[in-house]
């Protein structure tokens, strides 16, 4: 799971919960749990992503996964034409992946398993 | 400019007349059901890149079928034949460009026959086959082999129409070497990605991508650059995961196991939806149909941005939820409902090409099931036969048990004897 598609999960199914975004991630053993993938950089491409993808969640992601100190805390103003500043948003939003770990929901705690890469968001009848 | 012909998939006539179309060297001459007519240049690439058919012919014959010839079958065939002689040489020159093939070794052939309407009797067919087969040998350089031929033959009759063309590639053209598991036809994959006019900056959703194939083809033939898959079977999403794995060196397809019943995505994140409504196989009664259509439409609904485009695949058999989803996405547009303005519904299905689009998928599905069953046979024979080498070695077993028990009774009347007799 990248840290763009973890950007658009939330819990807000699930009874009680009035936000639920963005979720925590828990990784257990640094190491093995997230991966980082070589992904070809296209500049347009997250000079796009970056209009649509909720920044904090994105720094705070970056934080569980302890890496907040490469992200920068806010988009910069005219991040077109930053390469720097488009270089780490496409490595944090494309290549860090996450393997195994837990999504967790920020009001209720409730643990959504990431498996092989795969967020499981099923949730039973009685939770929703 | 040589003529040729191909073969489409049901309902993707439109398609695959599109796409020619858009080939600056292509004219489009003829369309019937199943078959696209059109001159070209030998361009091979261009027309060994499309994507919407199955498979490509030169054609050497199209001709009308006279009335009441079925009495007098061979001569005609014959004379058609015969009379085409020299285009058949004119088509063969043509395929061996397309083949590559330079050497004058005799060109191996077979005669790939179908015959259909009236004609549809095996006596017919195999006549046809052999009387096409010696007037082409006769005709050309072309020599007779079933078994490991160079070269297919199509020869087509039905009630309207001879149709015979030389295939231009071995495997058909809707054949992705790269897919493993293929769920939705790679055609009516790229069919439904046309219909919505998916462009490369398109962020795609398919809320019940089972295989994902439909998002691979989006990838592979559209560019597309992310792409979201969500399916609630996490088996689906293992085969989903072995396609990527095998046709993707990028990981621009990312897999979410959840149930699409229930919003669990963020609102107005994507451009395009493109589905195919499981319906049918797991939802069998209507009413749970409906309940499922209109979940899913509402997560549609709030996922997509304004100005998304949503393309969904139904068969033609389930025409009732069909209806019932037309008008579940006009109420989308319906101003004072729901945040829904501008946004335009360009569902695959609102075309009556594309519900036959559907029909095709569904036999391909049947294809799936048949092979599911075979296997399942196979299995069950296996189980059989153990069953059999058990339940034989058992008798075995009871028959030296019984001899045992024999063999015990002697020994202890043997030893009741001595008893008797010591006691004496």
């Amino acid at each position: 799971m990248k840290l763009l598609t973890h950007n658009i999960l939330t819990s807000k199914c699930l009874k009680g919960v009035t936000v639920g975004y963005p979720l925590g991630i828990v990784c257990h053993t640094q190491a093995k749990e997230v991966k980082v993938n070589e992904v070809e950089f296209n500049p347009e491409f997250i000079s796009r992503m970056i209009q649509k993808v909720d920044w904090p969640a994105l720094c705070k992601a970056a934080e569980n996964l302890g890496h907040s100190d490469d992200l920068p805390p806010a988009v910069v103003d005219d991040y077109e034409n930053n390469e720097e500043f488009l270089k780490k948003a496409h490595h944090f939003l494309m290549e860090i992946e996450v393997i195994n770990g837990d999504l967790i929901c920020p009001e209720t705690g409730r643990k959504f398993p990431v498996t092989d890469g795969i967020p499981n968001m099923l949730a039973n009848e009685d939770e929703v | 400019m040589p003529d040729y012909f191909c073969t489409v998939g049901f309902g993707l006539n439109e398609f695959a007349v599109l796409e020619l179309e858009a080939l600056p060297t292509v004219t489009v001459q003829k369309t019937l059901t199943g078959k696209v007519f059109f001159q070209s240049d030998r361009n091979a690439a261009s027309l060994l890149a499309l994507k919407t058919v199955e498979r490509i012919f030169v054609n050497v014959i199209h001709d009308e079928v006279e009335p009441n010839l079925i009495n007098s079958f061979d001569d005609w065939l014959t004379n058609k034949l015969c009379s085409k002689s020299s285009s058949l040489n004119e088509s063969l020159f043509t395929w061996k460009e397309f083949a590559k093939r330079t050497s004058d070794d005799p060109i191996k052939f077979r005669i790939n026959a179908r015959l259909s309407g009236i004609f549809r009797k095996s006596s017919l067919f195999q006549r046809a086959s052999s009387l096409a087969g010696n007037i082409f040998q006769q005709n050309s350089s072309l020599v007779k082999d079933l078994h490991e031929p160079d070269l297919d033959v199509f020869l087509h009759l039905n009630d309207n129409f001879l149709t015979v063309g030389l295939q231009l590639t071995k495997k058909p053209l809707s054949d992705r070497c790269y897919l493993d598991h293929i769920a939705v036809r790679s055609t009516v994959c790229v069919a439904m990605c046309m219909a919505v006019g998916l462009s490369s900056d398109d962020v795609l959703l398919d809320p019940m991508c089972g295989a994902a194939t439909i998002l691979v083809e989006a990838v592979k033939q559209f560019d597309c650059k992310a792409a979201v898959g969500v399916d609630c079977d996490l088996l689906q999403l293992k085969l989903a995961r072995a396609n990527l794995n095998t046709s993707l060196s990028n990981s621009q397809i990312e897999l979410i196991c959840g149930d699409s019943r229930i919003i669990f995505l963020k609102q107005q994140q994507f451009d395009v939806v493109l589905c195919d409504v499981p319906f049918g196989r797991k939802f069998g009664v209507p009413t749970e149909i409906h309940r499922l259509l209109t979940s899913v439409v509402n997560t549609i609904d709030a996922v997509l941005k304004p100005k998304g485009r949503i393309g969904i695949l139904i068969s033609e058999n389930e025409h009732q939820g069909e209806l019932s989803l037309i008008e579940m996405m006009e109420n989308l547009k319906v101003p004072g409902g729901r945040r829904t303005p501008d946004r335009s519904v360009q569902s695959t299905h609102s075309s009556p090409a594309s519900i036959a689009i559907a029909l095709s998928e569904e036999q391909h599905r049947r294809q799936e099931c048949e092979k599911v069953i075979q296997q399942l046979q196979t299995h069950i024979s296996t189980l059989q036969q153990e069953h059999a080498v058990a339940k034989a070695a058992l008798q075995r077993k009871d028959s030296l048990l019984m001899q045992a028990q024999q063999q015990w009774k002697t020994v202890e009347s043997d030893w009741n004897q001595r008893l008797s007799l010591a006691n004496e």
